[in-house]
């Protein structure tokens, strides 16, 4: 049984997008997708820069070591239950970037992610698509946690 | 361009700044300062300026040991291209930091020298 | 006489699609000193490019997404140069289309940006708006969003069908009202121009000092374009490059703008230029020598400088990106301002922190 606070949450993530150093084209369609052409705040999704309110980290790029820590940061600051989508290849595995020497190599080398979306860059609509699965995993986390805060 | 390059020169390390000064009083806008590793392990420097209608360059050839003459005060914008020569070949400019590009303590030292720390699980080679 | 604050703007910030981090030293609201940190995107690019001359088009691209034509169009040109070959004007004209769609996809991105920063929301989703007609566009012609992966060293690999050429120029004439519209917008709307006019001015002395390039320093009076030098076909078409004096946000804000609209001109210009042909021609041999390439990428001058050896590795290949030049001249503008106003100061130098950082 979820909470009333899981249920109203689900049906409004709000997402928080970090750029890791990618090449900036994953960051374009994550801006896309926030205007009128794909607009996911018909899916009551909101951008907010705030990791504190976030529900959904957007993360793009290979994870420069720089950029490593404040990453991990971040995740640690999101509330309990949280979802990282991987946006795009170099998110996913690195492999645009393989033979750069100041990378990690993908998102999951650093901190644990939920969904990975391919495309080099990911076109909206699988973000989209990304952001529904995600929800639906992420449905199944605030169940459990739910459960485990019930006893 | 020549395939030797110039001589290896102990005083062009000084020698840069009237050489910048020279440029810049004529009109000429900094571009980039390109840094590269030759065969013997001396390190190419190559200011290049934007003279109108072309580009014009001088170059000279340094051991890594020494220590360069700062443009900064000449031309304000060259201070993030030193930067970026000081971190990538490990250069000692006079009176700039390291720490531009690269993490200390993660980051490889000296990337782009002949043997840079391997990429994570790079091939090497084309 | 307040005491000094620090307080650290970015990496992660609403204001900044990049990490980039500025630390500000405020005396009350007033900002008394800044000092950039830089490197957050930094991925050793020069070295990954320099591995194989033949892989290097693709990587070159993923250098910056939102000028990637302009990066493998100065990677090719340089290796054109180096084999001393001649593109075909078939596809130095594609080139140049696509170069400006870019340029227009850019413009408006950072145009609303700098509505955001100021607060104007339903001015950044127009732009964003206008910006997707573009987008389907070069969607349509190249297959890809985000990186073309159209050009290839001595030409372009894909061609422009005749119905192609008619779709860019009725997106042209779709486009152009909008974007007036949006001129009018930008250039009267009171609310922008108090937001932007006299704030971060980067005299004309300071813009030659720092070295600026592109429309930062056109804003601030200095007419120099790289697209008058004449590669690809710009030798081809006529234009002036856009110059302001003012050198505040607001100069640099309409420096854009009308690029924009001299973007359109310049696709317009070129089409019925296009007459059949081949698009590229082959090259033998690895390259062997030393060459400079220049493009005017949306942010200004991009400079690639490459030696090769007559190997499949490259000796070296530099890359000096406008952004570098641009964002370190923030430190000029920064100083005296309000703490407000710097995210449109930073917005508007349109700091693209993968080119700066690559």
């Amino acid at each position: 049984m979820m909470t009333l606070e899981s249920k109203m949450r689900i049906r409004s993530p709000w997402i928080m997008h970090f750029d890791t150093g990618s090449c900036n084209g994953c960051d374009m369609e994550v801006w896309a997708l926030l205007t009128p052409r794909y607009d996911i705040e018909r899916f009551g999704a909101m951008n907010r820069a705030n990791p504190k309110q976030a529900d959904i980290l957007l993360i793009t790029g290979p994870v420069t070591k720089r950029c490593e820590d404040r990453l991990r940061n971040l995740y640690e600051q999101t509330p309990e239950p949280k979802l990282v989508i991987a946006c795009g290849d170099c998110a996913s595995t690195g492999a645009p970037f393989h033979n750069c020497y100041n990378v990690n190599g993908g998102v999951d080398k650093v901190i644990p992610v939920d969904v990975y979306v391919p495309g080099c860059a990911c076109r909206p609509e699988v973000l989209i698509d990304a952001l529904v699965l995600g929800l639906s995993k992420w449905r199944e986390k605030a169940a459990g946690a739910d459960k485990e805060a019930e006893g | 361009m020549n395939e030797a390059g110039p001589k290896i020169e102990r005083n062009a390390c000084l020698e840069v700044r009237k050489r910048t000064k020279e440029m810049v009083e004529a009109g000429a806008r900094m571009i980039a300062i390109v840094a590269l590793e030759r065969e013997d392990g001396s390190i190419e420097l190559i200011y290049s300026f934007d003279r109108q209608p072309g580009i014009v360059d001088f170059r000279f050839q340094i051991l890594p040991e020494w220590e360069v003459d700062s443009v900064a005060d000449i031309f304000t914008g060259a201070l993030t291209l030193e930067r970026e020569v000081v971190d990538l070949f490990g250069l000692k400019y006079k009176g700039i930091p390291p720490g531009l590009f690269l993490e200390a303590g993660k980051s490889p030292v000296a990337p782009l020298r002949r043997r840079p720390a391997p990429a994570k699980g790079g091939d090497e080679d084309g | 006489m307040g005491r000094a604050t620090t307080i650290p703007f970015g990496p992660q910030h609403a204001a900044f699609l990049e990490p980039l981090n500025v630390t500000l030293t405020l005396e009350e609201e007033k900002v008394v000193g800044a000092v950039l940190n830089q490197g957050y995107n930094h991925r050793g690019m020069e070295h990954a490019l320099s591995l194989d001359y033949r892989k290097s088009q693709y990587i070159s691209e993923r250098v910056c997404g939102i000028c990637s034509f302009h990066h493998s169009t100065a990677y090719c040109q340089g290796l054109e140069s180096i084999y001393g070959i001649d593109v075909p004007e078939r596809g130095r004209l594609i080139r140049t289309i696509m170069m400006e769609c870019q340029r227009l996809t850019s413009h408006l991105l950072a145009l609303g940006h700098i509505a955001e920063s100021v607060g104007y929301e339903n001015l950044f989703m127009q732009c964003f708006r206008e910006r997707e007609l573009v987008m389907t566009l070069v969607n349509r012609i190249s297959g890809n969003r985000v990186h073309y992966s159209m050009n290839v060293a001595g030409g372009v690999k894909r061609d422009i069908s005749p119905e192609g050429l008619k779709d860019i120029q009725a997106t042209m004439s779709r486009l152009r009202p909008r974007l007036r519209e949006l001129h009018r917008v930008f250039s009267r709307d009171r609310t922008l121009s108090k937001r932007t006019k006299g704030i971060g001015v980067l005299s004309n002395q300071a813009a030659r000092e720092w070295g600026n390039v592109g429309p930062v320093s056109r804003a601030s009076g200095i007419p120099r374009d790289i697209r008058q030098d004449g590669f690809a076909a710009y030798s081809m078409v006529k234009f002036s490059p856009i110059v302001r004096e003012e050198g505040d946000c607001y100069a640099r804000m309409m420096v854009r703008m009308d690029e924009c609209l001299q973007s359109m001109d310049i696709i317009e210009q070129c089409l019925p230029l296009i007459k059949d042909g081949p698009v590229a021609i082959q090259m033998k041999g690895h390259p062997k020598g030393e060459a400079y390439s220049r493009v005017e990428a949306p942010r200004g001058e991009l400079v690639y400088f490459i030696r090769a050896n007559g190997k499949t590795a490259l000796e070296r290949i530099k890359l000096r990106t406008p952004a570098l030049m641009n964002v370190a001249s923030l430190l000029a503008m920064l100083p005296g301002c309000q703490l407000a106003d710097v995210p449109t100061i930073t917005v508007s130098v349109d700091p693209c922190i993968c080119c700066t950082d690559r």
